[in-house]
């Protein structure tokens, strides 16, 4: 195991590495750069010597592998480099959109884990019974629904028709601040948020479970007459357990990079509409952070979900 | 999660009745039992049908303005489904909307299954150190924030119909890959496979006539549930401003264009919304009566 985790998680380092040079490649040469996006369209069209210029005093006449190094060098040691268009650093700009978006995050996956799991159990024990119909149905229903069109229209409900929840932002603008400020803001958003994950532990639960529930030491467990509860419990939970905590845990993972079309519709300050802006005006340092970040958080995830189900399911064996 | 056969089962009734005839017919006859998989069958085709016939079908030139009806409802004389924002007949930009939004979902899909099962049958069979490069550039390509490669592919790219499938493509291949390598795992180490090697198949016998379609059924699963959410996806990248550009008729495009005009006029944005999802249930429902109908265990023949 130990020597397992080693190999992985320079693996890991070896992905996100890539990961790195792979985005800053592609950074560089998506057209336009950071210095005729700060200089805008009529300076660029008017004075290409100034826009030289200052292509000179960024650095960004050099080629991109010799920026992405001096970038790599600087990234190592925990400098994530400035935010020019936003004027802070890209450390400070990430941390606050972080805490946003992992607010965002937390709200809806903690009901979805608990809604998710509890219904794919429970459809999953008693296949094809009207309830597991109702439950695969509303799960293939909530799976379906482009979750910027749920925002849309929760907004046109509960916020312009009904009047009852914010339409947008994480805080009221005239006076902002309290727990229950934020939670008004935050229950659209949520809910848009949970809907997805919500279907589809349900459904990979369920199916889980309808295999576990055939296999011959479920049909030994009830032949000794146990009850079907503590079948269920003892026997066919467990077993799915493993499964089921890798299917949460990846879960989180895509939740993380999932919330941005959430983010766009609910104007919520996350991840997302930094990376968009981001990208939208070249700031290739901070591109690279929020992209490091994501695909590092899920990096992780994935390997928590691996150690997680081999810890707990022998018949999974790491190599 | 997985759906692969079980050893040692013998054929049951149904099968050795089932095994005179093809299995396509087999299959049709199991998928015909699932009356939610047929409807959703059917209402596909409606779709797929209108979006080919569009020219023929749709009532109004989709891009014709009529400015003195704009932000009209449902049920507009003539008019269906409403008018948008720019006095253009919803209905007839939807029916247009479909030639863009399925194919750019279910041709990626398919290059993607292709690709990935190759790709896993490689890395999981053969193993070693090819295997563990292959899946640690597929690990790579699985990591990269999806929005993130879809952002900036789809700049890069440009938004043509080609270039937007190679994003999906991109976004694609990592995941069912991941797939299919798990599924082939287990098919490995099942006791058939290693009987069939005591009994001296080649390998690629091996993967392809002992492993593959033992682990097709995961990979068939989980690109059919794909489909339905790379619809979605495709029209997000529209909703976003990085699909297909206006004016053309596109789904999430349409959704988009109703956002500002929530307020007033919601339902530019509920139509083209509700079309993205019942197209997606569909090919959800679809998706899953096949599951059940190639599955033995869960076939159903009466």
């Amino acid at each position: 195991m130990g020597r397992f985790l080693a190999r992985r998680l320079a693996v890991t380092l070896l992905v996100l590495w890539g990961i790195s040079a792979l985005t800053y490649m592609l950074v560089a040469i998506l057209p336009g750069d950071l210095a005729s996006e700060l200089l805008g369209v009529w300076a660029n069209s008017r004075s290409p010597e100034v826009l030289e210029q200052l292509r000179e005093e960024m650095g960004l006449n050099r080629p991109w592998y010799e920026r992405y190094v001096v970038w790599l060098g600087d990234f190592v040691r925990g400098d994530f480099g400035y935010g020019v268009i936003y004027r802070a650093p890209v450390a400070e700009l990430v941390w606050d959109a972080l805490k946003n978006t992992l607010v965002l995050a937390v709200a809806a996956f903690v009901p979805s884990t608990a809604l998710g799991v509890g219904a794919g159990v429970f459809a999953g024990t008693r296949p094809n019974s009207l309830a597991d119909r109702s439950i695969t149905t509303l799960s293939v229903l909530a799976a379906s629904v482009p979750q910027y069109w749920l925002g849309l229209m929760l907004i046109a409900l509960f916020a312009l028709h009904l009047d009852w929840l914010p339409a947008a932002g994480m805080w009221d603008t005239r006076n902002p601040g309290g727990l229950r400020d934020l939670g008004l803001h935050l229950i659209l958003p949520a809910l848009t948020l949970a809907a997805v994950p919500t279907a589809v532990i349900s459904r990979l639960v369920r199916s889980a479970m309808i295999e576990v529930m055939q296999q011959d030491y479920i049909r030994t467990a009830r032949a000794k007459g146990l009850h079907e509860r503590a079948v269920i419990r003892r026997h066919a939970a467990r077993n799915i357990a493993p499964t089921a905590i890798n299917i949460v845990t990846l879960q989180f993972g895509y939740l993380i990079s999932g919330t941005i079309f959430v983010e766009v519709v609910f104007a919520w300050p996350g991840l997302g509409g930094l990376l968009l802006g981001a990208v939208a005006s070249r700031e290739t340092a901070a591109i690279l952070a929020i992209t490091m970040l994501v695909a590092a958080t899920f990096v992780l995830m994935t390997l928590i979900a691996d150690v997680a189900q081999s810890l707990l399911d022998p018949r999974v064996r790491l190599e | 999660m997985s759906v692969a056969g079980r050893e040692g089962r013998e054929a049951g009734p149904d099968l050795v009745k089932a095994g005179s005839e093809h299995w396509i017919a087999v299959t049709w006859r199991a998928f015909r039992k699932d009356r939610f998989a047929v409807i959703a069958g059917i209402v596909l085709l409606i779709i797929i049908a209108a979006a080919i016939a569009a020219p023929i079908v749709a009532p109004f030139d989709p891009y014709e303005t009529e400015s003195s009806l704009r932000l009209q409802g449902y049920g507009t004389e003539g008019r269906l489904l409403g008018l948008d924002g720019q006095g253009r007949d919803i209905l007839s930009r939807l029916i247009w909307g479909g030639r863009t939004s399925i194919p750019l979902a279910v041709i990626p899909v398919a290059l993607a299954m292709a690709i990935s099962m190759a790709l896993a049958l490689v890395a999981g069979y053969v193993g070693g150190l090819v295997g563990t490069t292959l899946m640690r550039l597929v690990d790579m390509l699985y990591a990269f924030p999806t929005v993130v490669l879809a952002i900036v592919v789809a700049i890069l790219v440009g938004n043509s119909y080609p270039s937007l499938a190679l994003v999906v493509v991109a976004v694609l291949v990592a995941p069912i890959t991941r797939v299919a390598y798990i599924a082939v795992r287990e098919q490995r180490g099942r006791d058939f496979v290693d009987a069939a090697r005591a009994t001296g198949a080649t390998p690629l016998r091996l993967m392809v006539v002992h492993i593959a379609p033992g682990a097709f059924p995961s990979v068939l699963v989980y690109s059919s549930t794909l489909i339905g959410l790379v619809i979605i996806f495709v029209a997000g990248l529209g909703f976003l401003g990085l699909g297909i550009s206006p004016p053309t008729p596109e789904w999430g495009l349409m959704t988009a264009e109703g956002r500002t005009l929530l307020g007033v006029a919601p339902h530019i944005a509920t139509v083209p919304g509700l079309v993205i999802g019942i197209t997606a249930v569909c090919f959800n429902l679809v998706g899953d009566g096949l599951r059940f109908a190639l599955d033995p265990r869960t076939r159903n023949i009466g």
